[in-house]
């Protein structure tokens, strides 16, 4: 029994002492790694693949009716439109080599030797039926559009082999930034066989695990310089900072402030903007907050910048309207401060409201965004000073998604919106009383009007005072209570360059590349 | 076995066993009128401090106190744990009670409804009980309550049987006594210790229970202090800011530990009589 | 599984087309139908079978439960051994005090400790990162190590007691005085008559354990992102796809039962007592 003993205390030991010295070995290794880092040597190689880090499970693969900003971000590396956004937020030609406008007329030149990734060649029946598939024209069934701003198409017309003209029903300057819609070959949506000419072709979709994509050797582009991306979803956002920390996920787009710090010396953490309105939305349709004067209370209620400090540390820009920052041609910024902090105007504002006790109110917040999550939970501090006995009510995405989004059937959420690069897909989408995503259940006949007076006019002037003019009855209003456009923390593996950030909600892939080592 | 060697020493799992627990039933009893700093009250400029002054376990990633957001915390848990072993196990005992004592056929049906709910594991039965009512403190106590009526009622079962054949039942059965006379007058009485014991057991079981439910977000829910989801939060900032997972670890330990400590410390109290 | 452009109609006819029009106790009735001949539904969700759904995940969580009921058995039966032949020692009051304790800490927060220490500061391990057992089994179980730890960790104290305890109790029998007056060293006698002996009540107590096992398992899926049934579970719950929950909830149940009913008959097997009892 005595020799049992020493034995079993000398496995002890030796497993204590393997413990520290795998510890110390381990040390060594990420110290050399952490200063390889910092000699920058940016000369991009081709190959490798990477594992990037989502928030979020698809919600659907196919890209006319995906919804999800987190899914439309990723598809972006796979399909292409006619057109197809740069860096700077210009529209260049993509599926299309050339394009004119002529008031009610877009003609397009399709791309000369242009493939899909499964070997056919693009042609101009793909391109009509993936427009008139957006456009709910599709046997002529008259549906409600995929994309409601095609609502403007009369029709699509092949000319020849390679010329397809658009014929809209009125002019719409705006209509461009929407031609990035995805053009996908005829008939793939009804046997679920999508196919895409970006510079990534996809591999694979596990369900609540990842989304491959690899490389598209012919690509008519510049090729990506990765072989290939997984997209891996990360069901808690909280064990990403782990899995960086310890180098399973090469990118996360998402940090909190908090999550940023902690990556300190470990991965480099670029700085963008997410190009969202992020808010707290108020359902119009639910009382009390059908009440002017209640939802102006909730505004003031609210201390932006303590938002600002705690949950994204000061980096994010804040708004006062329905149209984020960074869209500095439309964006109304003497709006941003409309609504200061004010915890006695917000008291009085609800006392006229003959609600001096204040009211429940209840916060849905889709669960897998930490950022408006951790939002609503200051939200929630800031309202019980003025009485409103907030409550948050975290759902899945799919639930927010047919109980917010579709369904209505919510009092405030704060969530972020994005959108394409016209002021319309922000301002007419989502508070014009006729649109089917006016989710906050704004009707404002006056609105309504700014809204058909500025699609309609061609002329840039008219059509920027018009927005501006829809910009502060949103505020006014207090349609909802605006808050910021979070910064966008993007951690990166010190190894990977070229992360290239959009003045929209995309994430570029095929601009990363591996340093040279 | 050994039961001459405790008789003789102290009996240390009571003492530890109330002490510890004891003083989580201290702190979360003073959360209701006081913390040193409102549990949910935020701060930007105290985001993820170390532990210290004035903050005694650091603060989180939103600049709460953690401290005071443990005592809070408990006190939830606990409240839950409690309201849900009180529940169980009145039903529990009665279920217990009457099947033992009566035996037969009810006793039978009784035992397999039993058997079967106690087979099922227990995250998953109050994860059934939450997709179907939907997420709630309200549902999570009915769940749990349904979760631990069987083990109260086994045991109170047996406890019923062991004494249904000692000698001195006979002899009240003989001089007339009726039935729930026996039961209320003999039998109940002398299953107390057990009785207690299983108590403080089954605290244990829920706060552990309680803990994963809130850890997978479908217990407490934010922004109301909850040791489970305070764990959930803190895994995102564990290089950071490993206190804000120690500080609410440790309260579920203390909890735990304490009610198992004390349950063991009652039972061979009961055995050295 | 409804988008955000679905009109009425089209609604209307997905009810129509999922059956969620009939009445309750038709819909379970056809559910139980196709349950029986294999035909386990369609997710919400993912618009994807059922079946092929949980399939995948099915060696995932197999896996973890199978790594985590190994673990507990390496780690109690020797702890078992040590402290039953040692009653009352500084051992005994040591071990069984850190068991308690480890008893105490729910899994999930095992899990997050071993994060922390070992993936964390000493890099044993990548926490998050995950082999699919498609690309080897080696790999694939490695992933598992340290989640199947978190889920053994805290059930040791279990096992061990109750080894403990019936251990002692056979070394008190005069069977042993006879084995040790025969001349066999004390290593024999626990092996070849002790152990044997102990281990049959130890049966009925991983019986119980397995239980635990399982629901450890489906929490600790979550702190490890495994995509195990776990996680599909909770995912489903929260999405309300019931589908989904009906048919892992069912297999769970039934895995557990399954498990349960294989302890017995072994028992019944090696304890030839309660096989005349039976």
């Amino acid at each position: 029994m005595k020799k049992v003993r020493s034995a079993v205390g000398l496995l002890a030991l030796t497993l204590f002492c393997s413990v520290i010295l795998c510890g110390c070995g381990d040390d060594k290794n990420t110290g050399s790694q952490a200063s390889n880092g910092n000699v920058s040597s940016s000369e991009p190689t081709y190959g490798g693949s990477v594992v990037v880090g989502i928030q979020q499970d698809l919600d659907s693969l196919d890209p006319h009716k995906a919804v999800a900003a987190g899914t439309k971000e990723l598809l972006f590396n796979v399909y292409e439109g006619l057109v197809k956004p740069d860096p700077t937020g210009d529209y260049k030609p993509a599926v299309a080599s050339d394009y004119t406008v002529d008031d009610t007329e877009y003609t397009f030149t399709l791309r000369e030797g242009i493939t899909f990734h499964n070997g056919n060649p693009v042609t101009t029946e793909d391109i009509k039926y993936s427009i008139d598939r957006c456009a709910g024209l599709l046997d002529g069934s008259g549906k409600e559009p995929l994309v409601s701003a095609f609502s403007v198409i009369k029709r699509v017309d092949i000319v020849d082999e390679s010329v397809v003209k658009i014929i809209l029903k009125e002019a719409d300057t705006e209509l461009l930034p929407f031609l990035s819609a995805a053009i996908i070959p005829k008939n793939s949506a009804e046997d679920h066989s999508f196919s895409g000419t970006g510079p990534f072709e996809e591999v694979e979709w596990k369900e609540q695990e990842s989304y491959t994509i690899r490389k598209n050797e012919n690509y008519w582009g510049d090729p990506a310089y990765l072989d290939e991306v997984t997209f891996k979803v990360v069901a808690n956002a909280n064990t990403a900072v782990a899995e960086m920390q310890a180098g399973s996920i090469d990118i996360y787009p998402y940090m909190t402030d908090e999550q940023a710090a902690s990556m300190d010396g470990i991965y480099n953490v670029l700085e963008g903007n997410m190009n969202l309105v992020q808010a707290l939305f108020l359902n119009h349709a639910e009382k009390p907050l059908d009440d002017k004067r209640v939802r102006q209370a909730i505004c003031y209620a609210l201390n932006r910048e303590e938002i600002n400090t705690i949950v994204a540390g000061g980096r994010g820009h804040l708004i006062g309207t329905g149209l984020f920052s960074g869209f500095t041609k439309y964006y109304q910024s003497d709006l941003t401060d409309y609504y200061s902090h004010s915890v006695e105007k917000a008291k009085e504002l609800l006392k006229e409201a003959g609600l001096e006790d204040g009211f429940d109110l209840e916060i849905t917040v889709p669960s897998n965004y930490q950022f408006h999550v951790d939002t609503a939970q200051v939200m929630t501090e800031q309202l019980k000073q003025v009485g409103i006995r907030a409550k948050i009510r975290q759902v899945e995405w799919a639930t927010w998604l047919s109980d917010v989004y579709a369904g209505r059937k919510y009092q405030s959420t704060v969530v972020g919106l994005d959108s394409t690069l016209a002021p319309k897909d922000m301002l007419a989408k989502f508070y014009q009383s006729s649109s089917e995503k006016d989710f906050v259940n704004y009707s404002n006949p006056e609105y309504d009007e700014l809204c058909e007076k500025a699609a309609a006019t061609t002329d840039d002037d008219e059509k920027i005072a018009y927005y501006g003019e829809m910009q502060k009855m949103l505020t006014e209003d207090a349609v909802s209570a605006y808050v910021m456009d979070p910064p966008l923390l993007v951690a990166v593996n010190p190894k990977l360059e070229g992360y290239t950030f959009y003045p929209l909600y995309v994430m570029d892939m095929a601009k990363v590349y591996y340093q040279h080592s | 076995m050994g039961r001459k060697a405790y008789g003789k020493k102290r009996n240390w799992n009571l003492i530890f066993g109330s002490l510890i627990l004891g003083t989580m039933a201290l702190l979360a009893v003073v959360s209701l009128w006081y913390t040193p700093f409102d549990p949910n009250a935020m701060n930007g400029l105290w985001k993820n401090t170390a532990p210290g002054l004035p903050h005694l376990l650091g603060t989180d990633h939103f600049g709460r106190d953690v401290f005071s957001r443990v005592m809070a915390g408990s006190k939830n848990t606990l409240l839950i744990a409690c309201s849900v072993n009180l529940a169980s196990s009145v039903i529990g005992a009665a279920v217990g009670v009457i099947s033992g004592y009566f035996g037969g056929w009810l006793d039978e049906i009784l035992m397999r409804v039993n058997d079967a709910v106690l087979a099922f594991p227990s995250v998953l039965l109050a994860l059934l009980v939450i997709s179907i009512f939907g997420v709630g403190m309200h549902n999570l106590v009915f769940a749990f309550v349904i979760l631990f009526i069987p083990s109260y009622a086994r045991m109170m079962r047996g406890e019923v049987i062991r004494m249904k054949a000692m000698e001195y039942i006979g002899s009240a059965q003989a001089i007339g006594m009726g039935s729930w006379r026996i039961l209320w007058k003999h039998v109940l009485p002398n299953a107390r210790g057990t009785y207690l014991a299983s108590v403080a057991i089954g605290i244990t079981n829920a706060v552990l229970a309680e803990s994963s439910m809130s850890y997978l977000g479908l217990g407490i829910q934010p922004p109301t202090a909850s040791l489970g989801r305070m764990l959930a939060e803190s895994q995102g900032y564990m290089m950071r800011a490993p206190w804000s997972a120690l500080g609410p670890g440790l309260a579920i330990l203390g909890i735990a530990l304490g009610a198992g400590l004390l349950s063991e410390g009652i039972r061979v109290k009961g055995q050295g009589f | 599984m409804l988008g955000t452009n679905v009109t009425e109609e089209q609604a209307e006819a997905i009810r129509e087309e999922l059956g969620l029009n009939d009445p309750v106790l038709v819909r379970y009735g056809n559910w139980l139908k196709g349950i029986v001949k294999g035909d386990f539904g369609v997710s919400y969700q993912y618009d994807k079978p059922v079946a092929e759904l949980v399939a995948s995940r099915i060696p995932v969580s197999l896996g973890l439960v199978a790594l985590a009921l190994l673990f507990l058995l390496l780690i109690s039966i020797p702890l078992g051994i040590l402290i039953g032949s040692r009653l009352h020692s500084v051992w005994d009051t040591l071990l069984m005090g850190i068991t308690q304790v480890f008893q105490c800490i729910p899994p999930f927060f095992m899990g997050i400790l071993l994060t922390l220490i070992f993936g964390l500061w000493f890099r044993f391990f990548t926490p998050g990162q995950y082999c699919s057992y498609e690309d080897g089994i080696p790999e694939f179980l490695q992933c598992l190590i340290w989640p199947a730890l978190a889920v053994a960790i805290p059930k040791v104290a279990m096992v061990v007691r109750f080894l403990r305890n019936a251990i002692a109790e056979e070394l008190d029998k005069d069977y042993v005085r006879t084995a040790y007056a025969k001349g066999l060293s004390g290593m024999e006698v626990m092996c070849r008559h002790v152990l044997k002996n102990a281990m049959i009540p130890v049966l009925s107590v991983v019986g119980v354990v397995a239980a635990d096992l399982v629901a450890g398992s489906l929490v600790i899926e979550q702190v490890f992102s495994l995509p195990g049934i776990g996680r599909l579970l909770i995912s489903s719950i929260s999405n309300r796809d019931y589908p989904v929950v009906a048919v892992l909830v069912v297999f769970i149940a039934a895995v557990v039962m399954m498990t349960n009913y294989v302890i017995e008959a072994l028992y019944r097997a090696v304890d030839p007592r309660i096989r005349r009892g039976g």
